[in-house]
């Protein structure tokens, strides 16, 4: 990270200087951030909370002090060397169930997904498997994998397990498991039928290429666009398209033992697709004709299903798109919805070489995305731009973990079970393979004129909007500890304002806001928050501590200070 | 030299529009300038109502199996389309009026749209899609004629449908939909005193109904909310504090968001508040086990009935022009085609014939144009069990202001090498997605045809700006 940084610095001055007038101040300000002395510990508390709402699901107040003590570098490395929190052992556990073929309800991944979030020590793993399922996306709501919590946590664990993986492997697991193999058709795709005018399958060939690997567009290393006489240059056609579906033929799901393996899972289906396992070859249903790919990339003619797939593979994770391409959107689901181009740069580079020779190595891009001055600092060299809104899911996580939320049932209470009713979002439950939101929905007004994208805000129409106000009065006026709901409901998740309230009593109004700005704005709380917070809580009586801390959290949880992280 | 006859239409336009404004603003530097050209030209005259609702059936429907031939094509049909072929005898007969193509049958799955067009309130559209000009097999084949952006791809192709412009992903300008065009041409005069947007969304944020100066706004199809909160004085510093505008551009977009949707919401509350509940059913929730079809009827039912009630409220809105925007989602059956597309259709029939006869209910039938969109159509050729991503496909529009049983376009000579398809395969389209809306435009009132051609931007290509679908 040494070297890179000594060429991130000079990348950064060429960002400052783009982003504000003064370049001198942006100087002092990198300084006084210690980038240039190569230091990486935060500031101050504020700042570590900053980057733990990049890198997790929301910092708690323990979160912080171990961070504090560290750094980020130290930090990463840390919670790389945890072991994976997956889904599906858990889920089996909470079902009762021990075969490894038994059906998982999907309220279970729901479940699993919730209690990971708020919970496994595993953070940054988990939030960038979070990341990963909005770019590589199956959804609850395709193809017949309605109610499947075991092919859906299946594929959870895949995004967990590879979450620091390589491009190349991450690619592949995803590409042959059930989950995708049925959300996108590869799952029992055969080769062409010329005598009965049947075609292989497109749309795993299709959408491997535009969303998962390189894109419709030829990229430049810092992610803008190749432009050939002011025009865009397409990355493959409707021949590339029909040729990597040929390709993926010829694959079916792996039967188990105790389960009827005698008949072709081509002609009958007779066993479940809904497993932990890879798909498998069936090579009489795989096309070994010659295929001709993107760039002038020709696969052979007479290779077999499992040769061919690691050929594409390969040519698309070699593909000088995707680091741009997967890097911007990471860089997007962690960071700020309008990364620089030299930020996006840096970015690619990394995922090109990790320093050791390794191309795609994603737990390198993990710490490239979180370590780049742009994502330290870019809230001051850029404040106007820089940040993005909070996904509904993560502003909830955000303020369970901040309040140290318990629950005595982790089945999740109805409001919770159905979150997507008041949040238009819920894990792998996204309306389509083009996820929640697109990377680059530009809300009409403000910020289209400006150029900016906001994609988040996809997901937040008016009726949204007034849904996660007042969903936080929902948790924070009723789901406390103490409050109505905990007696309700055993998997209400209940917010701590206990020890809030014993502070406030001893420290006063400015240091409690003073707090909650540390914990949940990053120490970023704008002065009209501030002073609405301190008018606010001068109206209520001082013995009144709940009812102030409650107002306090809820000012702030509601505000679009909070909406946007920074 | 070849002719553009874009460049001839955009002439026309800049000096129409420059003259309109007299030393204003050109269009071009002031995108708000749409309302004011409607000033000068489309004043509207009288109390008449009229409503757009654009059904998009995301995934993209395979109209191959939505209009289908039932004469002696049908064994063409079925060889092209083993595996993906409905029965002949299934198929529900149409008696189009001056029809002079082939005898076609409707999905069977659609008893109730079959009846509409028996009763002539919907028309079939044969052969539509994305274009920018007309294009023959040869002209595709030799690349000679320009196509829309990304022809193949679901998220394109919907924005396509949506906008109708060749943006490239440099361009710096805000991007709009012709819903959002149409409404910035009339929202201000049909509406004036509307304190709500005329582009009413009950399926979120999209493309179409994005205008310049008109934003569309999302109606939940459930309870209409306001902000509620145990302590009333929070909830009251909370909105008061969203008057304070925010340095940073997102949280200020975001807080605009949520000011906006505030106030919307208690407007909303009012005029449904003031309407009599409807009379019409509407596909009911669907029960534990039901067949998928259930579920799709319910879910855009749901839509189309909160629809009619934003119909019914138009008065106390002060909305003489509304569009609307429904979805429904699953089209995209590369898989279990068979199994899955008469679910899908089945809900679709049930949730457009409830609200057909809402409007009817309403008295405003003829009035209010429902019409059928969907990013493109599927590959005749099978994929196993399924059907890909295609081009041109066949849609339909209904109500009663629709000159209904007929067929508009044509339906597709199937033969291998037909001239109507690509040499790799895809449906041409012969009707483009501008004339489509633009026939609907002139019904909703405009006339200009410097204004249509500003809200449909590729129109300007085609011999007939007005398909002949709706009645004068």
């Amino acid at each position: 990270m040494r070297i890179a940084r000594s060429g991130a610095l000079a990348a950064l001055f060429a960002f400052s200087t783009l982003a504000s007038a003064g370049t001198a101040i942006d100087y002092d300000l990198i300084r006084r951030d210690g980038f240039d002395a190569g230091s990486l510990q935060p500031a101050s508390r504020g700042e570590a909370a900053r980057f733990l709402t990049q890198a997790t699901f929301g910092p708690t107040e323990a979160a912080i002090d171990d961070l504090v003590a560290s750094d980020y570098g130290r930090w990463i490395d840390a919670q790389v060397a945890l072991p994976a929190t997956t889904a599906v052992a858990y889920m089996r556990s909470a079902e009762g169930v021990t075969d490894p073929l038994a059906h998982l309800p999907f309220h279970r991944y729901r479940q699993a997904w919730f209690v990971a979030a708020a919970s496994a020590p595993d953070q940054l793993r988990q939030r960038v498997a979070f990341a990963l399922s909005e770019i590589l996306v199956v959804s609850e709501r395709g193809n017949a994998l309605g109610d499947d919590g075991l092919a859906l946590g299946a594929y959870h664990d895949i995004l967990v397990r590879d979450a620091f993986a390589t491009y190349r492997q991450l690619l592949e697991d995803v590409t042959l498991s059930p989950a995708m193999g049925r959300y996108l058709s590869m799952y029992r795709n055969r080769k062409p039928d010329p005598a009965n005018n049947i075609q292989a399958d497109e749309n795993y060939a299709r959408e491997v290429m535009q969303l998962f690997s390189i894109g419709l567009v030829k990229l430049q290393p810092d992610g803008t666009p190749v432009l050939a006489g002011g025009t865009t240059v397409p990355t493959y056609d409707g021949s590339v398209v029909r040729a990597l579906a040929r390709v993926f033929t010829g694959w079916a799901c792996h039967c188990a033992a105790g389960q009827d393996c005698s008949t072709d899972p081509f002609v009958v289906e007779p066993f479940t697709c809904s497993t932990e396992h890879a798909m498998v070859p069936y090579e009489a249903y795989h096309d070994r004709d010659e295929k001709r790919l993107f760039d002038g990339i020709v696969l052979g003619a007479g290779h077999d299903a499992r040769s061919d797939l690691a050929a594409a593979l390969d040519a698309l994770a070699q593909h000088p798109n995707v680091g741009p391409f997967l890097g911007r959107q990471l860089i997007q689901r962690l960071v700020t919805s309008n990364p620089s181009p030299a930020y996006v740069a840096r970015v690619a580079a990394v995922f090109a070489d990790d320093g050791h020779g390794v191309r795609g190595n994603l737990g390198a891009v993990v710490r490239a995305i979180l370590l780049d001055p742009e994502a330290r600092i870019g809230h001051r060299l850029a404040p106007a731009t820089f940040g993005k809104v909070r996904e509904p899911l993560l502003r909830l996580t955000a303020l369970w973990r901040a309040f140290d939320a318990t629950w005595r049932s982790d089945v999740l209470f109805p409001d919770d079970r159905e979150i997507h009713e008041s949040f238009n979002q819920s894990p792998l439950y996204s309306l389509s393979v083009f996820n929640f939101f697109s990377p680059r929905h530009s809300p009409p007004g403000a910020l289209a004129g400006a150029g900016l994208v906001a994609p988040e805000l996809q997901i937040v129409p008016a009726n949204y909007a007034i849904r996660l106000a007042n969903d936080v009065d929902g948790r924070v006026f009723y789901g406390y500890a103490g409050g109505e709901l905990e007696e309700l409901d055993p998997g209400v998740r209940v917010l701590h304002l206990e020890r809030w309230r014993t502070w406030l009593a001893t420290a006063g109004t400015a240091a409690l806001v003073a707090r909650l700005d540390e914990l949940l704005l990053g120490g970023g709380m704008s002065p009209a928050l501030r002073q609405l917070v301190a008018a606010r809580l001068a109206a209520i009586p001082a013995a009144d501590t709940l009812a102030r801390v409650q107002n306090a959290v809820y000012l702030i949880a509601t505000s679009p200070d909070y909406a946007t992280q920074r | 030299m070849p002719h553009d006859p874009r460049r001839g239409a955009r002439r026309r336009f800049l000096r129409n529009s420059l003259a309109a404004l007299a030393g204003g603003y050109g269009f071009f530097g002031a995108p708000a300038s749409l309302a004011l050209l409607n000033r000068a030209w489309a004043a509207p005259a009288g109390d008449d109502y009229k409503a757009l609702v654009c059904v998009f059936l995301l995934g993209g429907n395979d109209g191959h199996n939505l209009v289908v031939p039932r004469g002696s094509e049908y064994a063409l049909y079925a060889q092209r389309r083993r595996g993906l072929t409905l029965p002949q005898a299934s198929l529900l007969p149409l008696s189009p009026q001056g029809w002079n193509g082939y005898a076609v049958g409707l999905h069977p799955a659609m008893p109730e749209m079959a009846n509409l067009f028996g009763e002539g309130r919907l028309a079939i559209l044969g052969s539509v899609g994305a274009l920018l000009q007309p294009v023959t097999r040869e002209e595709h084949q030799n690349g000679s004629v320009p196509l829309p952006p990304q022809l193949f791809s679901h998220n394109d192709q919907q924005d396509f449908w949506q906008n109708l412009a060749v943006r490239s992903s440099a361009d710096p300008t805000p991007a709009s939909g012709w819903g959002g065009r149409l409404a910035d041409l009339v929202h201000a005069d049909y509406n004036a005193g509307a304190t709500l947007s005329m582009n009413l969304s009950l399926a979120g944020t999209n493309a179409f109904q994005t205008g310049h100066d008109v934003q569309s706004i999302g109606v939940d199809s459930g309870e209409i909310r306001a902000i509620r909160c145990r302590d009333p004085d929070a909830a009251a510093a909370f909105e008061a504090f969203l008057a304070t505008p925010q340095a940073n551009a997102l949280a200020d977009e975001y807080r605009r968001t949520t000011l906006r949707a505030i106030g919307d919401y208690a407007t909303l509350a009012d005029a449904l508040g003031g309407i009599a509940p409807l009379a019409t059913p509407f596909p009911p929730a669907p029960v534990e086990g039901a067949p998928a079809a259930d579920r799709f009827a319910f879910a855009l039912g749901s839509q189309l009935r909160r629809a009619a009630e934003l119909i019914a409220a138009r008065t106390s809105l002060h909305h003489r022009r509304q569009v609307f925007f429904c979805t429904l989602g699953g089209f995209d059956t590369h898989d279990a085609q068979m199994a899955d597309q008469p679910q899908l259709l089945a809900g679709l029939s049930r949730a457009l014939a409830a609200f057909d006869a809402a409007t009817r209910e309403l008295g405003v039938d003829t009035s209010v144009t429902t019409f059928v969109a969907s990013e493109f159509g599927r590959s005749l050729t099978s994929n196993g069990d399924g059907s890909d991503h295609s081009w041109g496909n066949h849609l339909f529009v209904l109500g009663g202001g629709v000159r209904g049983g007929r067929i508009f376009g044509s339906m597709p000579d199937l033969a291998p090498a037909s001239a109507d398809f690509t040499w790799d395969g895809h449906l041409l389209p012969r009707i483009a997605v501008d004339q489509y809306g633009a026939t609907l435009a002139r019904w909703f009132g405009v006339s200009d045809a410097t204004a249509l051609d500003t809200i449909f931007p590729n129109l300007h290509a085609f011999a007939q700006g007005d398909l002949g679908f709706m009645q004068a």
